[in-house]
């Protein structure tokens, strides 16, 4: 393990002895004994905002700060969660926040399951690719009935049950030390030139900062680099709404007709009987308003008139709806600009970086091979103290198809953890960061880098 | 009658034919963009052929204009010291033992008598197809089948093989009485300067210059228009027609080396003969027509791939790719549809139905120039590209 500074080191065991404290601990709100009228604090917003002129104007105010960090991680989707877990496991003070009331994302709460490009395969069998704390979660999930199949030697896909995997992310989280707000938005970016020093984000408490030594953007849609003006790519790409049917062991095969006209009911999960269908959906600008409403209804009513099809097919009469993705399926918005770009020509002549930080599996477009992501597809161009990670790192229109998939997300997420530990440990802009110190770093912690 | 083409000393031809050689290396070693296509356009056989049977000359026709005058020059000083592929007969034919090298045989075996005149007659059999669109022999040019070779695919190096299995079986008789660049300038030589005992030497009859001529026109004619006109292959972008491109094709192997995707391969298909060592295009997982490439077009010496401009070579279309909807994944709605975003041409697209809320695939015709990028990069290798 690479020595880390005694101020670090320190905090570390001061972590270690919090999470003796039991989980909750950091930033835990206060509880009550019964219901009450309490005299609280007043939503905090500067006033209403006003009319000036016919325009709708915003008080000009100073906004709280909830608390400082030194790696403030935004979106707790799976890239999301792997980096806070990773820099508070460097030992850095790490802050997460995520708009809703979960962990897990698009994986989770969008209802995608299924963990791909994970592995490559070898002479010897299956190769992992995606190890480190990735792999840790995978493994934890074996441990809980139900939690994963497809998980273990020789199996590859593995595909989870999504509220275990809620429910593991938030208890790793806890066990390192994290500091987590859930049901806060982040809404914009608070910058002094061209550095990011934290985030606004919006709640039922109203509009609160945070501020960082360094942001890590693991919002999937790179909310926080968008707002702080780094060059990023806009994409539009589809937008689905995946959903799961229950009672399908229902199914009477004797009755059940020709196998090609009868609807498609997709691939298994942990719960016996239930299975995932996915959605391909409208293309879409993933960040516009009204395209996003559109989808969600839909999308959803879609869901329920295949439903009634197969309902209406002989031996598949009580084969139901158990859940429709509580978050739309978002597969591209916007991509950093990287200092490098992930693209399809370099993959498929198996580039290898200096700089590499992850590397992820075997995929269809991209065939049986490992791929390679630099550290420079997570660094912005000109805006410092931020990395990009998840689906939103630098990449091309093609190979974004792989850097958004969850295996990809997890190696990317754990890089880009470690990466914003290491810059705040030798106080430094990570684009600055020592790589080959990264890299020992990661390779410590378990990860593969080839 | 002495075209005894290896009279003279033969350790100071070697050397020239050796430096020859050597300079062809290191031409190609200095500037390999030449070594792709100089070669087999220094033949003024080739370059005159092609200009007649395409009505269009390139900027490569000026190659062949040094080799023109030495010919008229110096008759068959090109075959004695500088031709690579008279240095090969010559020393093929050495390998027979207790045979002089200059003791010419005119025979293949003990019977079949090959004529004297039968290079001249190569050479005017060709130039008359040629006005007919249908150079007969051009690919027997010397510079052609050396070139061929050099492409270093196995198929291309039959020509190659054939003259060496002659040369090995009768010493001299490829360079003095078969080569058609040899009949070409003899025929040069009686053409420019009428009275010189090189042309004394290559006598041939007007009338006979002109049946060999009328021969090679008609029989070109009456080759089956369909056999020659059947496509069943996808030709480099700004290919001539299919008949055109089988007769003036001459096999050099100037495209297939020229080619950076490497996706031009000399054909070789039992139930295309005519077609036989033309290129066609073979995609792979990576590699497809570059909308940023035209080497092909200037590589070629006879012009039957056209040297178009990027814009019009873009526009020429090679074939139209074609899915197999019931096995596309993102048909079956399944994580893909790469191949859009792959396609150079944005002539992919998804097509959303909100009937059913599915979505399909669909090539747009009028912007697909069959390139290949999204054959290769389909999982289930659905795409293909078809010809038109
Ligand atoms: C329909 C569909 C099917 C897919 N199928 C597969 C598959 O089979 N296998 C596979 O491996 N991958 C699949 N993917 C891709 C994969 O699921 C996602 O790309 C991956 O989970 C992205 O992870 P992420 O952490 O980068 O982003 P996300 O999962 O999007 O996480 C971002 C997190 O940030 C939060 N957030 C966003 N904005 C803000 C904000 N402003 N403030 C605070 N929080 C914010 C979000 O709530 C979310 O929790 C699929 C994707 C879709 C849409």
């Amino acid at each position: 393990m690479e020595s880390l500074s005694r101020r670090s080191f320190l905090r570390k065991i001061a972590l270690a002895g919090a999470t003796a404290l039991g989980p909750g601990i950091v930033g835990a709100g206060q509880i009550y004994e019964g219901s009450k009228i309490v005299e609280a604090e007043r939503v905090y917003r500067g006033g209403p905002a006003i009319i000036v002129d016919g325009k709708v104007i915003q008080p000009r105010r100073e906004v709280p700060v909830i608390c400082e960090t030194d790696v403030l991680v935004v979106g707790g989707g799976c890239a999301g969660v792997m980096s806070a877990l990773a820099a508070a496991r460097t030992g850095a003070k790490v802050t997460l926040v995520e708009r809703y009331g979960c962990f897990g994302g698009l994986w989770t709460a969008g209802l995608v399951l299924i963990v791909l490009a994970t592995h490559v395969e070898a002479d010897q069998g299956l190769k992992k690719c995606v190890r480190g704390i990735g792999d840790e979660l995978l493994n934890r999930l074996l441990k809980i009935k139900g939690g994963i199949i497809n998980q273990g030697p020789g199996m590859r896909d593995p595909t989870s049950d999504p509220e275990a995997t809620k429910y593991v992310m938030a208890e790793m989280l806890s066990e390192a030390g994290v500091d987590i707000l859930l049901n806060s938005w982040v809404t914009n970016a608070v910058m002094e030139g061209n550095s990011i020093e934290g985030i606004l984000f919006e709640s039922k408490a109203g509009c609160h900062a945070v501020k960082a030594k360094v942001v890590v953007d693991a919002s999937g849609d790179g909310d926080v680099f968008g707002a702080a003006g780094a060059e990023h790519v806009r994409h539009i790409h589809r937008i689905g709404l995946v959903h799961r049917l229950g009672n399908v062991d229902r199914i009477a095969a004797s009755k059940s007709g020709d196998k090609r006209s009868s609807p498609n009911l997709s691939s298994n999960t942990p719960l016996p009987s239930v299975r995932w269908v996915n959605m391909q959906g409208p293309q879409g600008d993933c960040l516009d308003i009204r395209t996003l409403t559109q989808c969600e209804l839909d999308g959803r009513r879609a869901v329920w008139e295949k439903l009634k099809k197969i309902q209406q097919t002989p031996g598949r009469e009580q084969v139901f709806m158990l859940d429709t993705a509580s978050q739309l399926g978002i597969r591209a918005s916007r991509t950093l600009t990287g200092l490098h770009e992930v693209t399809f020509d370099e993959t498929m002549a198996n580039k290898k970086y200096a700089d590499v930080v992850a590397i992820g599996g075997a995929y269809a477009f991209v065939g049986n091979r490992a791929c390679q992501i630099p550290y420079r597809a997570l660094v912005p161009l000109k805006i410092d103290n931020l990395l990009a990670t998840g689906r939103c790192v630098a990449a091309d229109n093609l190979m974004l198809n792989y850097t958004r998939l969850i295996g990809p997300c997890l190696v990317t997420g754990h890089a880009a953890g470690t990466a914003a530990a290491l810059a705040v440990d030798s106080k430094c802009r990570p684009r600055d960061a020592d790589v080959a110190k990264l890299q020992r770093l990661l390779k410590a912690q378990g990860a593969y880098l080839g | 009658m002495s075209n005894r083409i290896f009279a003279g000393n033969p350790s100071s031809r070697r050397l020239a034919r050796v430096s020859a050689l050597l300079a062809i290396g290191l031409v190609a070693w200095l500037w390999p963009a030449a070594w792709r296509y100089v070669l087999p356009a220094l033949s003024p056989h080739v370059a005159v052929c092609s200009a007649v049977s395409l009505r269009f000359a390139s900027m490569l026709f000026l190659l062949s204009a040094p080799m023109l005058f030495l010919m008229i020059l110096r008759h068959r000083f090109w075959c004695r010291h500088l031709c690579p592929v008279g240095l090969i007969t010559e020393t093929c034919g050495k390998l027979r033992r207790g045979r002089k090298v200059d003791d010419e045989r005119h025979t293949i075996g003990k019977h079949i008598r090959i004529p004297s005149s039968t290079g001249r007659f190569l050479a005017l059999a060709s130039l008359g197809g040629s006005v007919v669109g249908y150079p007969l022999f051009l690919w027997a040019d010397p510079l052609a089948l050396f070139s061929g070779f050099c492409t270093f695919s196995q198929a291309s190096a039959v020509g190659l093989a054939i003259v060496i299995l002659i040369s090995i079986a009768s010493p001299g008789l490829w360079c003095s009485r078969i080569c058609p660049l040899g009949g070409t300038q003899d025929l040069m030589v009686r053409l420019a300067r009428p009275n010189t005992r090189g042309s004394r030497n290559t006598e041939v009859s007007q009338r006979r210059i002109f049946l060999a001529a009328a021969l090679g026109a008609v029989f070109s004619a009456l080759i089956p228009a369909d056999v020659l006109a059947r496509k069943r292959h996808l030709r480099p972008p700004g290919t001539v027609d299919e008949t055109a491109l089988k007769g003036g094709c001459i096999r050099c192997g100037n495209c297939t080396r020229s080619c950076p995707s490497g996706i031009i391969e000399p054909s070789v298909d039992s139930r295309d003969v005519a077609g036989f060592l033309v290129p066609r295009l073979k995609f792979s997982r990576t590699d497809y027509c570059l909308e940023d490439c035209n080497r092909c077009g200037h590589a070629c010496p006879t012009g039957v791939i056209r040297p178009l401009p990027l814009r019009d070579k873009n526009r020429h279309v090679i074939g139209i790719a074609r899915i197999d909807l019931s096995e596309c994944l993102l048909t079956m709605d399944a994580e893909c549809g790469v191949c859009v975003p792959r396609c150079p041409h944005g002539a992919i697209v998804e097509q959303f139905s909100r009937q059913s809320y599915t979505t399909t695939l669909k090539v747009i015709a009028e912007k697909c120039n069959g390139c290949g990028a999204c054959v290769g990069i389909c999982p289930t290798k659905v795409v293909t590209v078809e010809a038109v």
